[in-house]
Order: structure tokens, then C-alpha cells, then sequence
């Protein structure tokens, strides 16, 4: 029985610090202290902080909530190859994504609460919530799929907890607190039967995930009044961009903050690094398919809106941060290096993190067109125009959210044996 | 002419309502034509609420541009900076001296069909029986969502502001007036609505239903906006469309809106 | 749907309409009806509170009858009074916007004495005892130095200056003047001196007021027109004759043929069935080439050719002179292309349009009746020559028959209400005074001092405020009267309402005349002052500035260009904001600080003891209306004698409640009073006839002769007048020795096209500049907030650069800025731009939004951004007047735009002005273009 001698729950490796985490540290705090200050400004003058307008009212914003909830379907679909289908590669780092899914999933959720213009309301969805509104569907998932992830968590992780409750401080309490009565691991049977549980539930998750990411790229391309957005396409560019971005994040955390570097880790780099190639390509070919199925014959109400992106003023956004920042470098990375963790979790880092990007040209883009002849000249207002640049304090509010998520995931980290088998 | 995306109304047998040579006086020459659609009026708030539909018919012949609606209605609806209701778009086509000049006033659409309503994850916004496309400010949550769903841009959000803002001082003194839209008392104060809801415009319902016409066609120096019950044939906003070439904009998106042009 | 049962919404029911006078004829229900509103709904406690009140606009000068509510007393909404057939309950973007002139940040708040140098703009702010003791002193000291006449009061562009006159003519200065003599006088001459009226118009106001064969008055709702012709004009966006943007479109859905000529595809020419885009400056050359086609062409025996009115003549005197004199020119050949005058092919060379369009316009002109010839105050009030175009112009419409036809063209000026001289020129014109000429004591009437009749511009009949700055620098010279040889300055100028230094002729001339020194480092001009409600750039030459109450604080008249008599109260909305005064209140105030200066010509009794109140002085006004006769078909009331003056309240008129004077001929009914007009919804209204120029015992027409004057009586009289003296200068510039009597012509100035001595600048020189009106941006519109958010016609577009600045607001010290940092948006307002064909763009590499400099001949220049727009002539520039540069904080948002805004004023040629009008030439000015 362990429970009776008190151990130390962090690996020895981990009490040096080492001066990365120092530079982490600083960086968080930066992140953390702008990020107060768009809190601070959100909730001050509400949306006024904003550039949005009444012809573009969506933005930076929007297209963050999409990333982050991208990212956490990805990640829990990654969490599904082990608990539905058996991956034993990754078995190891299958409570992590959970807890990654967790976390980006509550930052998706902290975003659009910051955008919508009465917060207080947001509650509304569930109780008077529309069926025919994509939106309110959106609602009724994301909670459904956060019930789930929270149980899906507690039973992938349950032995690893009562594993965890001789450890001294927080970590241990909540592992006590977590765990109740139980004191003794579980069974052989037992663990298949939770094991059971978590398949169940992870094949419920898939569906749900499908559901509520292509949902939210259902939640545009429904609108038929905007042209771009109108596409079948995007249910299926949504979900694929999720295993990518998603993918890429969990790669890049596994990649860089692995507690031990061992073969086990270079195998699921590497692991990783190969599922990630694959779904960039596949990612990068729905992209392709996007813009260039539009555009073929350069007529048609896409036209202008897709050659705005590829060459208007932020073209930039595309052939630099996209396609390069998103595929080029990282699939350079993942094709030359594929032996390298740093590479592989290079590329997961630039995948990820610029994805944000990727989700910021899908929103902006099926606004910036009038949809009339004209309407730009109709009547002037700072906030009736067709040009829309995120505005600092926007950033700063999702620099906020983004400090909050570390701060979640670092509380997970802590607290919850993710890492587990670690402790044996 | 037609220059906008509109289509030719469709009449029941197929075909294509003809373009006239010269619109016939369609319009009572003899009497204010305000004031028969007044009685109009009059005549439609006597019936049940579901069996009128408000709609309107713009004669594109007549507008003149002067966009006198766009700022009566801002007035009439005490409307903040960045929220316009009914502005006039202006479309300049060919090359000179062949050129044409056509003003498209447009006013929220009041579609049949209103791609905004069901997008909405509160059911904040909903197709009356009188044909009228409400928002209900009190559970509005903001979310902007059936801004990006109007093909019309018809919505616009209101994000704060006061005109006082813009030489830094207190909101100016009518901006302490409030405005009875649909009926209730609005009077915009920080963090309450409708500041931070969706608003368009919503034919001045609470006029309408006062008898009053609304303020784009009271307004209107041309009187080239025509307002009135849909389901009345005798209504003068029915009866202008007789003989004339019509369309609604966007018709093939399926939204049928209770605006028409004449052409 | 369950949403819709929660809310209780409200019962109507239906609207009681009262029973109605007949002047009020069905227009029952526009106005604010609360009586569908349950008790303890809503809306009900809001509506409860608001009050509507009757009033007219006078933010232009179309001055619509309006009805305003208040709530709590703070505006709420604004609306066409529907009980004023002018507007008939509608109104334009402008008059909706009255709000926010009244709530601006930017008007002026409180009395102010300057503290810099004029020009700059520092003022202190000081109490009205203050300021009206500094004007009078200062005022008493010049009159006694001086004398009186060297103090010129400026009206301004209001109706309701006649308090302010009233004060200077009592101070004993002829010299009152206002803002109608920059505005079209050139346009205005040929209807003056053919029919003694002003401005020509088609007849489509609707609703008038018309006696029906059983006796009783209707509404009278149907047109008449079959052809209307804009010639440089836009109503629908030009504001001043409003209702013509209403009747035109009716009318052109009536079956009339609407024409427009214009350079540029005006709003009106939108609407219209054909756009003619005539080379600026031509239209005497199309309208002189329309009377030779008419008179060549015109065969009484076929029908499709009857141009001439056959009976015309009966009406007329001096048509055989005219017509003599006309088609002698026809056998002169034209310097420029070798063609004879007036022909065909020489008007097609001339004005760009193709002779047979000119031919087909003639023949529907002259063919098509009831017809409408209407040229504006743009295209031809601001050029040179616009005054042979205003004449050619009323020859046709009179030799037609369309005159004051049903459908036709009616003279305004002629028929509309008559409003009272409370402004003291009767006091002026009767006044004895003695100045030394030339060593020797002349006694003759204070009105003999006039600067301009007696001056430079004896013809000049509403003054020539253009060319004031001339006469401020150099003094006034008397030619002609009793005073002929005396010369005296100008020593003080008092503007109200208006804004010379920004709209009146060379805008560097007026700062260089306010702000001239002499030699001991005076100002030349020792006193300037300002009032008005908007701080424009006239204001900052002021040494005293004056807060006037806003048109919605202060009372008026207005009788605006119908074609029937109207007579509408401007009753006052709200209280004076900060420490703004009214009209009467500050006349009387300066009356009284002169009077305690020792001035013995001002006195109680005709002033603070006479009048109580603004309702006093109108109801003096009020005295006079509808002041026309009883004349046309259908006479207006058959129960009294044609010809007869009637006086009184349509409702005595019409009752019988009258006595009848046989021998002034005057039908005496109970006279209009500002309460009568409060009891009635603001409004009078008196029956419409037409053809009232043709009643046996007089009718409309105001010459001397009370007939078509073809033979001009009034240039007959001027020149009488002007004997045996030196010719007016002016008159040299066109090579006259007197002022012509019949017909006469001469070229427009700064046109290579037309006149041999400016052909050397075609080349160097290849854009023709001119001036489109338009609402929102008129010289003292441009601070108003929603008008800079709406565009108009691409001269008025969002070109604004993104700025970040701090807003300045007008304080007790003039401008100043606020802490407050403001951010305006690329492309969220709209600015004066410079509106250019595509094709000359391209050919000077231009693109929408870049900067340039327009340069003159004169080496005079301004800067503006370029609008590329197929809907204007190429070779030809617009820019809107008075709307770039602007120099004064009180223009708001427009001020922080002023370097890349245009002003046409400044291009002017300073040294022009219309030969017989005196009129500054807005539209006449060729200019090169450099890209910055």
C-alpha cells in the first residue's frame, strides 16, 4: 500500500529549474499582466474596445473561440485512438489530451462568453435555447461535451489518483478529495471495466465532436448569406483543422514538457510527428480545395472576397502565417526531421499556435464584401466599414484567455496525475 | 435600370412581369397620398393582427436621393452613432455621357422567410403575425449572429456609443430621449439595452400602430415610399404595383421580402 | 410566437378626424395622433410628456414648415408640417437634422470680445451689457467721425433680418443689405426686368388651394406640366425650392417630359428623361440658339409648330425692339468658329451638345404645353453672363405662353405672400441729411447714400456683396444722386446670418480686407461684428461676437417661393440655449445701448417700447399678408372685385368678414396675427389662380408698365438716373456706354470655349471649375453630424483620412480643444472632394483619393482630393461651394480636414463681377491640375 508513506509526486528532474521554465515563467506573466489589462478594458467598456462594426461584426474574437474549440476537439480525438481504439503508442499520454481538452475547451467557452454583448445572458441558450439556431446547438454540445470530458478525465485517470493520494500537498488532497473512501488500486477488473467506461464514453466523444466542430463550421456555412462561408465544405475543413491544430498543440506539449526524456518519449514524438504530417497534408488539402475550387474561373461571388485574402492588404495573413507558418515549415520539419522531437514539436508549436490565422481568414473574409452595391457609401460611421484590423485591447483579451489556459493546464499538471504511470 | 441584384417579380402563370412604357397614374391624384395610406392604416389595425402584413413599396421612379428617410428614421428611433436602419445605397452604372444614377432606400425587409430569425440561439428575434421581424431587446444576448445572416445588412449592433462621445462629453441632450420601439420605453444607458443588442429597423411599428405612418414615409419629400397591409388589395402600397415592373432584392434567395421596388 | 401574446400590444383604434375648416383640407392625420394609445401603456408616459409644436426650418432657405416634438422640452423628432402645402409634412435630410444644429457642440454659447489679432480666433467671453455697450460706443464714435453710412449691416442668408435693418436704418446707415446679392442675382435679373419678379419656377407645388365652379376651395392635387427644363439646376439636391423635387418626379409619372442640362448627372438628372452635359457657361448660347429656332421655325398654321404664344403681345410692350435687335445678331459671324450667331451649328460648337439635340429641345420646348424653361442659380446665377441667360430664359417662357400657365412656369416672387417692412427702410428713404461735396453743402435723403445704387452698381437691385471688399479698402464713391462726388470708408461691418469671408467672392480678399491695418496699425474697418448661432470664418475676423438664438429658438416668417399665397409662423421650440438671444431681444438691446450712448436717432418707442416681444414685431409684419390681388382663373374669391389688394386672414377673406376700400382698392379683412397662425397649425394659406397677369385692372406683373416688358424699363430708369454722369465702371468690361435696353449680349469671362480672350488657356489651363450645391455641404452645414455621414452626388464623399485628434469646441473663448482624444476611421465621413471624369484622371495618372492642387491663371490655388466619377463632363471639374479649407473650429469634424479639402472661392477672379448685378462669378474660372 502506498498510501501510507508520504512521496513526492514530482520526479526528481523536476525540482531543478531549469532556466526555460524561467523564460516560460516570465512570458506568462507578460501574457498575464496585458491579458488583465483586455479584461480590465472587456469589461469596462464591453465591445466599444473592439474594431468591429455593424457590417463586420465578427472577428478576432470569434475566430479565437473557434481555434481554441479546434484545438480541443482535436485533442480529445487524439485521446480516442487510445480509449476507443487501442493506440498503445500513446496510451501514456491519453489523460493529458483529455486534460488538454479540458482546458482549450474552457478557454473556447471563456472567448465568446468576452464577445457576445450581454455575458449575463449567455445562460439564456440553455433554457430558451432555438433547435433551428446552430448556435444554441453549439451550447447544448459544448455542455454535454464538457460533462463528458470531466467524467471521461476522472475515470482515465481514477487509478493514477488513488495512486496519488499518499502525495503531500495540494496534488494529494485533491487526489483524496477526488477519490473518496477508496484507498487500495484498482483491480485488473476493475480497470477493464472503467477502461470499458472510457471507450464508451470516447466513442460517444467522437460523434460529439464531430458534431460540435463541424457544428461550428456548420455555423457559418449555414449563413447563405455570405457567400464564402456558404460551402459544404466547411463542416469537414472545420473537423479535419481541429485534428490538426488540435493534434499539433498536444504534439508540441508532449514534444517540449514530457517529464522524462526517454525512448517511450521519442517514440511518441515520433508517433505523433507522423500523425501530424498527415493530417497537415489532409488540412492543407481541404484548404487548397477552399480557395481554389471558388476561384477556378475567377467569376462568382467568392472571387473577390478569396483574391482579397490571397492579395488584398493582409495577403500577408495567408502566404505568410498560413502557408508558411502553418504547413510549409512545419511539413519541411516533419518530412526532413522526422526523427526529431524538437522539429516535430517545432512544427506542433507553429501549427498550432498559427493556426489562429487559419480561423481568422475563415470569419473575417465572408464579412469584408458588401452585401450590396454600394453599402460602404450609403452612411458613415467608425463602425459601419468593410475594413477590420483586431485592435490591440482585442489581443490583449485573448492573451487573457490564453493566461488563463496555461494557468488551467498548469493546475491540471499539478494536481492530477496526467503523466500516469509515472508515479509507479 | 435593375442594376441592383433583384429580380423580376414572377407572376403566377410564369412569366415575367412586362416592363410598361409608361407607368399608368396609378396614384390618386386628387388627395394626399399619406393620407390614403392613412386610412389604409386605419382600415388594416381594425383587423386581427395575423391577418395584416406590413410591407412596402418603393418607387425607385420617384426616390430622388435625398436620403431624408435614413436620418428621419435615425431621429424618430433616437439611433446611436454606428446603427443605421434605412440608408440609401446609390448605384452609378455606365460610362460617360451614358450613365445612369439609381437610389435604392433600404429598409429592413420583413422577409416571408427571414434568414435572421432562425439563427438566433435565444429566440430573441421572430416573425410577428403583422408580418414584422421584432427583436425583443430584454433577451437579445448579443451575439451578433444574425447580423452576419442578413443578406440584406439590415442589422446593425449597437455598440455604446453617443454622440457626445465624439467631443469627448456627456451624451448630448437627445440622446436623454427615449425611443418607443415596439412599443416599449428605450432609454440607452451603459451596459443596458438596447446597447449591445442587434437593432434594425422595424417600419416604426409603434407608429403604425398609432395610426401613424412610419417616419422614412412621412418623411419622404418624393413620396416615393408607399407603406401599408399586405393582405388588403384596396391598400394604396398593393395598389402602385399594378402595371409596373417589380422586384424585391435578392429574390432568389427564397426570403420574400415585404419590400418592393418598382422599377 | 408565444412571444408575441406575451406582450400587450396596443389596441388601435381608429383615429378621430374632427371636423375640418376648409383651409385645413385633408390634411387631418399626419400629425402626431395619441389617441390610439391605452391609458398606463408604455408609451404612453413617454408620449404624455412630449409636446408638438408648429414651426419652419431655417437651416436653408427652402424654410419647410416643420413640426417638432418635445420631450421633457429637448427635441425629439422632426417633421414636414402637414398643414404647410410647401412641404406638405416632408422634409429633407437637412431639415431632419435641425437637432443637432441646435444641441451642437460647436455653436457659439455666449457673448465674446476678441483678444488676438482678427483672424486668429481668441476671444473673452463677456456679458451681453457688456458687448452691446462696446458695440455702441464704438458704433456712436464712428457715426460721429464718419457719419452713419459708413456702417454696413449684413442680413445674411435669413428671412428674418428685418429686426436688424430696422436698427441701422433707424442709426441712419443705408447701407443694410443681405445675403441675396451673393446668392443668384445674375438669375434673378430677366424675370426682374421683364416682370418685375425674381425667380422663375415650374408650376407643380402640390397641394394649392383652388376655387372649384360651386364655389367651395379644394386641395387641388393633379399636374398639369408636359415638359419641364432644368437648365444648371438641381432641385432635389440643391435645397431652396424644395417641393420641386416632390412635383418633378410626380409630374414626370404624369406624363411630362423632364429634361436636364448640367454638366454633371445631377440627383435631378437621375430622375430625369434626358441629360444634356452642356459645357459650363453656355447656356446663354443654348438658350439664345432655342429663341432663333423658335422664331425661325414657328408656323401658326401647323399645329406641330405653333411655338408662339399668339396673344403674348396683348401683354407685352417693347417685343417688335427686341425681337429687331435679337435677330440682327444673326448676321454676325462668331470670332471664335466663324459660324453666325444662334445658329445650330454654332451653338453645337459652342456649348458640346449636338445641334440636333438643341433642335429637338427647341422644338418640344416650343410644341409640348404647358412647358417650363428653369434655369438655376448654379449653372447661371454664377457666371458672368447670367444675366443674358436669365433674360433669354423669361422671353421664352413668356413668348411661349407658359407664363403663369396652369403647368407652366410661374414667377415665384409674384404671387407668394406679401410680408411687412418692419425693417425701417421707409425711416431711411425719408430721412433729410447735409454732407459736404466737394467743399459745398448738399442736403439729400440718408437713402441717397446707398452704397451700390449710387456707388459702383446703380443696377445692382439687391446690392452687390461680392464686391464689398473693394469698396472696404478703397471707401465708397458716389457717382450718382444728390451725394454724386462724395466719397466715404467703411468703417464698421455688422454680418448676421452669413458668411462673406468664407462665401461672398474671393475668400483671401475678404481676410485681407477684415484684417487690413492702417498706418498707425489700426484696423481699417474699427468695428466687425458677428451673429449668428454656427461659428463660421467671418466670426474669427470679429471683434465682437454675438450668440443668436437658432432658427427653433427664435420666431419668423417664411413665405417661401410657392406658387400660391402661404404665410407660415417659425414659432420658437425651445428656449435660447446658454446665452443666446433672439433677433428682436438683441435689436432691441443695441437699440438701447445706443440710445444710452447719446445716439438721439434711436428711441424707445421705436424700439424696446414698440416691441415686447419677437409676437409684437411679426405681428407688425403679419399687417401686410396675403398683400395680392384678386386676379386669375379661377379668380380666388369671386365675391370681391378683380384687382382688388386683399388683406387678412384666409378665414375672414373667405367669410365676408372684410371691408372694401373702392378707392385704394383694397379688400380689408381681420388681419393675420402670430396667434391666428398658432391656432392654425402654423399656416395661412390663400386660393392659387394662373394667369394672373392677364386681369384688365392690373394684375401680377411688377414693371412699370404692368405688362412683359421686352423694352427693360428698369435699365431705362437706372440709365435716366445715371446721366450726364460717368458710365459704372463694369459696363467698360463688355464694352457698354449704357446699361442695354431690349435685347443684349456679351460672352461669359474665363471661358477658352466662348470668349476670344481667354482662349489662350485652353491648353495650359484644361479644366473649366465650377460649383454644385448641395445640402450638406453648404458653408455653414458642414459641422452638423449626420449631414458629414451621408454622401451626396461624388462631392460630398467619405474620402477622410484616418485622424486622431482632439475635438475643439466652441467656449467663451472661441475654439477650444478638449481633452479628450477623438479617433475618426478612414472612410466614416464625408469630405469636399474634387469630381473628375475617369478619363482626365487617367490621363494624369489619377486615382480616386489622391491629392492635388488646382491652379489658376492667377496663380491662385487650392487642395483637394480627386473623385473619379463618369458622371461629369470631361474637361470639366465640380466642387462643392464653400465646403473645403474651412478655417474655423465651428466647422467641427470638417475643420480637421481643411488642407485636403477644396475651396472653389479661393480661385476666383477677384477683379469680376456681372456687369449689371455686381455678382461675384462662382462658376467661371479654368485651372490646371498638379498631383501632390
Amino acid at each position: 500500500m502506498i498510501t501510507s508513506t508520504k512521496t513526492p509526486s514530482v520526479p526528481p528532474e523536476h525540482r531543478k529549474i531549469s532556466p526555460w521554465t524561467w523564460i516560460g515563467v516570465g512570458l506568462w506573466v507578460v501574457v498575464l499582466v496585458l491579458g488583465l489589462q483586455g479584461f480590465y478594458e472587456r469589461m469596462l467598456h464591453g465591445s466599444l474596445i473592439t474594431d468591429l462594426g455593424g457590417w463586420m461584426p465578427w472577428g478576432l474574437w470569434v475566430a479565437a473561440y473557434m481555434w481554441f474549440i479546434g484545438l480541443s476537439a482535436g485533442a480529445f480525438l487524439l485521446s480516442t485512438l487510445v480509449y476507443v481504439f487501442g493506440m498503445k503508442s500513446l496510451e501514456r499520454v491519453a489523460p493529458l489530451s483529455l486534460l488538454v481538452a479540458l482546458v482549450t475547451l474552457l478557454m473556447a467557452m471563456l472567448m465568446i462568453l468576452f464577445d457576445v454583448g450581454h455575458m449575463g445572458r449567455i445562460f439564456e441558450i440553455w433554457y430558451r435555447g432555438n433547435p433551428h439556431s446552430m448556435m444554441a446547438w453549439m451550447g447544448w454540445l459544448y455542455t454535454v461535451y464538457f460533462l463528458l470530458l470531466v467524467v471521461e478525465t476522472y475515470f482515465a485517470l481514477h487509478n493514477a489518483l488513488i495512486a496519488a493520494r499518499g502525495h503531500v500537498g495540494l496534488s494529494g488532497r485533491v487526489a483524496r478529495l477526488l477519490t473518496g473512501q477508496r484507498r487500495t488500486l484498482l483491480s485488473e477488473s476493475e480497470q477493464h471495466r472503467e477502461r470499458h467506461i472510457t471507450t464508451v464514453l470516447g466513442a460517444i466523444g467522437i460523434p460529439l465532436a464531430f458534431a460540435f466542430h463541424g457544428g461550428v463550421g456548420a455555423l457559418l456555412a449555414t449563413v447563405a448569406a455570405r457567400d464564402v462561408w456558404h460551402t459544404g465544405l466547411y463542416p469537414i475543413l472545420f473537423i479535419v483543422g481541429a485534428f490538426f491544430s488540435g493534434g499539433a498543440l498536444f504534439t508540441a506539449l508532449i514534444a517540449f514538457f514530457w517529464p522524462v526524456r526517454d525512448k517511450e518519449w521519442m517514440l511518441t514524438v515520433r508517433t505523433l510527428g507522423r500523425i501530424l504530417l498527415g493530417l497537415l497534408l489532409f488540412s492543407a488539402l481541404l484548404d487548397w480545395a477552399d480557395y481554389q475550387v471558388p476561384l477556378w474561373y475567377g467569376v462568382g461571388p467568392e472571387v473577390r472576397e478569396l483574391s482579397q485574402v490571397l492579395t488584398g492588404p493582409f495577403w500577408w495573413v495567408f502566404w505568410l502565417v498560413t502557408v508558411g507558418g502553418v504547413y510549409l515549415i512545419p511539413a519541411v520539419l516533419l518530412i526532413a526531421k522526422p526523427k526529431s522531437p524538437w522539429a516535430i514539436g517545432m512544427a506542433g508549436v507553429l501549427s498550432s499556435v498559427l493556426f489562429l490565422a487559419v480561423r481568422v481568414n475563415l470569419v473575417v473574409p465572408g464579412l469584408a464584401t458588401p452585401e450590396l452595391p454600394n453599402l460602404p457609401s450609403s452612411y458613415h460611421d467608425g463602425r459601419l466599414l468593410f475594413h477590420y484590423v483586431p485592435t490591440w485591447a482585442e489581443w490583449e483579451l485573448v492573451l487573457f484567455v490564453v493566461a488563463v489556459g496555461v494557468v488551467l493546464y498548469w493546475v491540471g499538471i499539478k494536481l492530477l496525475p496526467v503523466w500516469g504511470r509515472d508515479v509507479k | 435600370m435593375g442594376t441592383f441584384s433583384g429580380n423580376p417579380v414572377p407572376k403566377p402563370d410564369g412569366g415575367l412581369v412586362p416592363i410598361p412604357i409608361l407607368p399608368p397614374p396609378t396614384i390618386p391624384s386628387e388627395e394626399d397620398i399619406r393620407l390614403v395610406m392613412q386610412s389604409d392604416l386605419q382600415r388594416a389595425l381594425k383587423k386581427p393582427m395575423g391577418e395584416r402584413q406590413w410591407g412596402m413599396s418603393i418607387d425607385l421612379q420617384r426616390c430622388t436621393g435625398c436620403q431624408a428617410c435614413t436620418l428621419a428614421c435615425i431621429n424618430e428611433n433616437k439611433l446611436p452613432p454606428g446603427v443605421v436602419y434605412r440608408p440609401v445605397l446609390e448605384n452609378d452604372s455606365g460610362t460617360f455621357p451614358n450613365v445612369t444614377k439609381q437610389f435604392l432606400p433600404r429598409p429592413c425587409m420583413q422577409c416571408a422567410n427571414p434568414p435572421c430569425v432562425p439563427v438566433c440561439p435565444v429566440g430573441a428575434t421572430y416573425k410577428r403575425p403583422d408580418g414584422i421581424v421584432e427583436i425583443d431587446y430584454d433577451v437579445c444576448i448579443g451575439c451578433r449572429y444574425c447580423i452576419t445572416a442578413c443578406p440584406y445588412s439590415a442589422r446593425t449592433f449597437d455598440w455604446g456609443e453617443f454622440y457626445g462621445d465624439l467631443v469627448d462629453g456627456p451624451p448630448t441632450p437627445y440622446e436623454q430621449v427615449p425611443s418607443l420601439e415596439y412599443g416599449h420605453v428605450w432609454l440607452r444607458k451603459a451596459g443596458t439595452s438596447p446597447i449591445n443588442n442587434t437593432r434594425k429597423c422595424q417600419f416604426c411599428i409603434e407608429r403604425v400602430q398609432r395610426g401613424e405612418l412610419p417616419a422614412c414615409v412621412r418623411t419622404c419629400f418624393a413620396l416615393a415610399t408607399y407603406f401599408g397591409d399586405l393582405n388588403d388589395p384596396e391598400a394604396l402600397v398593393n395598389r402602385v404595383r399594378q402595371g409596373r415592373q417589380v422586384m424585391q432584392l435578392k429574390a432568389d434567395m427564397g426570403t420574400n421580402p415585404s419590400v418592393y421596388y418598382l422599377l | 410566437m408565444k412571444e408575441i401574446t406575451r406582450r400587450k400590444f396596443l389596441v388601435a383604434s381608429t383615429a378621430t378626424v374632427g371636423a375640418l375648416s376648409f383651409w385645413e383640407l385633408g390634411h387631418y392625420a399626419l400629425a402626431a395622433s395619441k389617441s390610439n394609445v391605452t391609458d398606463g401603456s408604455p408609451q404612453s408616459a413617454v408620449l404624455g410628456k412630449e409636446r408638438v409644436i408648429y414651426t419652419a426650418d431655417a437651416f436653408c432657405a427652402s424654410e419647410c414648415g416643420l413640426q417638432v416634438t418635445t420631450y421633457n422640452g429637448v427635441i425629439s423628432t422632426i417633421y414636414g408640417n402637414p398643414h404647410v402645402p410647401y412641404n406638405a409634412g416632408t422634409t429633407c435630410a437637412k431639415g431632419v437634422s435641425g437637432k443637432q444644429v441646435v444641441y451642437s457642440p460647436y455653436r457659439l454659447k455666449y457673448p465674446m470680445i476678441r483678444v488676438g489679432a482678427r483672424g486668429e480666433g481668441k476671444f473673452r467671453r463677456a456679458s451681453w451689457e457688456e458687448v452691446s455697450r462696446y458695440i455702441a460706443t464704438k458704433l456712436e464714435a464712428i457715426k460721429q467721425q464718419y457719419g452713419p453710412e459708413t456702417v454696413i449691416m449684413d442680413g445674411g442668408d435669413m428671412t428674418d433680418q428685418p429686426p436688424y435693418w430696422r436698427l441701422f436704418y433707424y442709426f441712419g446707415s443705408p447701407n443694410c443689405t443681405q445675403h441675396g446679392a451673393i446668392c443668384d442675382t445674375p438669375r434673378r435679373l430677366g424675370p426682374y426686368i421683364i416682370e418685375g419678379g425674381l425667380r422663375i419656377e415650374p408650376d407643380l407645388m402640390r397641394p394649392v388651394l383652388v376655387r372649384q365652379p360651386d364655389g367651395s376651395l379644394k386641395n387641388d392635387y393633379s399636374y398639369a406640366n408636359k415638359m419641364i427644363i432644368y437648365v444648371g439646376w438641381n432641385p432635389f439636391t440643391a435645397t431652396r425650392i424644395n417641393y420641386e423635387s416632390r412635383g418633378t418626379v410626380a409630374a414626370k409619372q404624369n406624363g411630362a417630359k423632364v429634361v436636364v442640362v448640367d454638366p454633371a448627372f445631377s440627383n435631378t438628372a437621375a430622375q430625369a428623361d434626358w441629360w444634356l452635359p452642356i459645357r459650363p457657361g453656355t447656356d446663354a448660347d443654348l438658350f439664345a440658339t432655342m429663341l432663333r429656332y423658335i422664331l425661325t421655325n414657328n408656323n401658326p398654321q401647323d399645329p406641330e409648330r405653333q411655338y408662339l404664344d399668339p396673344r403674348f403681345q396683348d401683354y407685352s410692350v417693347g417685343w417688335p425692339e427686341f425681337e429687331t435687335a435679337f435677330r440682327s445678331w444673326w448676321t454676325k459671324s462668331d470670332p471664335i468658329n466663324n459660324l453666325p450667331y444662334f445658329s445650330l451649328q454654332w451653338a453645337q460648337e459652342r456649348t458640346g451638345l449636338a445641334a440636333q439635340d438643341i433642335a429637338t429641345l427647341a422644338h418640344e420646348f416650343g410644341s409640348k404645353k404647358p412647358a417650363a424653361l428653369v434655369w438655376g442659380m448654379n449653372g447661371t446665377g454664377h457666371h458672368f453672363n447670367g444675366e443674358v441667360v436669365s433674360t433669354l430664359g423669361t422671353v421664352l417662357n413668356v413668348i411661349t405662353g407658359n407664363f403663369d400657365a396652369r403647368g407652366g412656369a410661374i414667377d415665384t416672387a409674384l404671387v407668394r405672400s406679401n410680408k411687412g417692412g418692419n425693417g425701417g427702410s421707409k425711416q431711411i428713404k425719408s430721412q433729410m441729411i447735409t454732407r459736404t461735396v466737394n467743399g459745398k453743402t448738399i442736403k439729400g435723403l440718408a437713402w441717397d447714400l446707398e452704397m451700390d445704387n449710387n456707388g459702383a452698381w446703380p443696377a445692382a437691385f439687391w446690392g452687390a456683396l461680392g464686391a464689398y471688399p473693394k469698396q472696404m479698402s478703397e471707401g465708397v464713391q458716389i457717382n450718382y444722386g444728390p451725394f454724386a462726388g462724395y466719397h466715404y470708408p467703411i468703417k464698421a461691418f455688422f454680418v448676421r446670418g452669413g458668411n462673406p469671408a468664407n462665401s461672398a467672392s474671393t475668400e483671401q480678399r475678404w481676410a485681407e480686407v477684415l484684417s487690413a491695418k492702417d498706418g498707425s496699425g489700426d484696423y481699417q474697418i474699427p468695428l466687425t461684428v458677428y451673429v449668428d448661432n454656427a461659428y463660421l470664418e467671418t466670426g474669427l475676423y470679429a471683434d465682437v461676437i454675438l450668440p443668436e438664438a437658432s432658427f427653433m429658438e427664435r420666431m419668423g416668417l417664411s413665405d417661401i417661393y410657392p406658387s400660391e399665397p402661404v404665410m407660415y409662423l417659425r414659432e420658437p421650440v425651445v428656449p435660447p440655449q446658454f446665452e443666446a438671444k433672439n433677433q428682436v431681444e438683441i435689436m432691441n438691446i443695441l437699440a438701447k445701448a445706443l440710445h444710452d450712448a447719446g445716439d438721439p436717432d434711436i428711441q424707445g418707442a421705436d424700439f424696446w417700447d414698440r416691441y415686447h416681444s419677437e409676437e409684437d414685431f411679426w405681428n407688425e409684419a403679419l399687417l401686410e399678408a396675403p398683400g395680392r390681388t384678386n386676379v386669375g382663373e379661377p379668380l380666388p374669391y369671386p365675391r370681391y372685385p378683380v384687382g382688388y389688394k386683399l388683406l387678412g386672414t384666409p378665414e375672414s377673406l373667405e367669410k365676408g368678414q372684410v371691408s372694401i376700400d373702392h378707392t385704394k382698392k383694397i379688400v380689408q379683412g381681420v388681419p393675420l396675427t402670430v396667434a391666428w397662425l398658432r391656432d392654425h397649425h402654423g399656416v395661412a394659406v390663400w386660393p392659387m389662380a394662373w394667369e394672373r397677369y392677364k386681369a384688365p385692372s392690373g394684375g401680377i406683373i411688377a414693371t412699370k408698365s404692368g405688362k412683359f416688358e421686352f423694352h427693360f424699363g428698369f435699365l431705362d430708369a437706372v440709365n435716366k438716373y445715371i446721366a450726364n454722369r460717368p458710365v459704372p465702371y463694369m459696363l467698360n468690361q463688355v464694352g457698354w456706354t449704357r446699361y442695354p435696353t431690349t435685347f443684349f449680349w456679351y460672352e461669359t469671362v474665363w471661358n477658352p470655349y466662348t470668349n476670344p480672350a481667354y482662349t489662350q488657356y485652353r491648353t495650359q489651363y484644361p479644366f473649366q471649375l465650377i460649383s454644385g450645391r448641395i445640402h450638406q455641404s453648404m458653408s455653414a452645414t458642414q459641422y452638423v453630424d449626420w449631414l458629414g455621414r451621408i454622401s451626396e452626388e461624388h462631392l460630398w464623399m467619405p474620402l477622410n483620412d484616418a485622424k486622431t485628434f482632439h475635438p475643439v469646441v466652441t467656449t467663451g473663448q472661441g475654439g477650444e480643444k478638449i481633452a479628450g482624444i477623438h479617433h475618426l476611421r478612414q472612410g466614416a465621413w464625408s469630405i469636399a472632394v474634387i469630381q473628375m471624369n475617369p478619363v482626365d484622371g487617367q490621363r494624369l495618372g489619377l486615382r480616386t483619393g489622391d491629392l492635388v492642387r488646382l491652379v489658376n491663371p492667377l496663380k491662385q490655388e487650392t487642395k483637394g482630393k480627386v473623385f473619379l466619377s463618369e458622371l461629369i463632363r470631361p474637361g470639366v471639374l465640380r466642387v462643392p461651394p464653400g465646403s473645403g479649407g474651412r478655417l474655423t473650429p465651428g466647422m467641427g469634424q470638417t475643420y480637421e480636414y481643411r488642407s485636403i479639402t477644396p475651396s472653389s472661392n479661393r480661385l476666383l477672379d477677384p477683379n469680376l463681377s456681372s456687369p449689371i448685378t455686381g455678382m461675384s462669378t462662382f462658376n467661371d474660372m479654368v485651372v490646371k491640375v498638379i498631383k501632390i
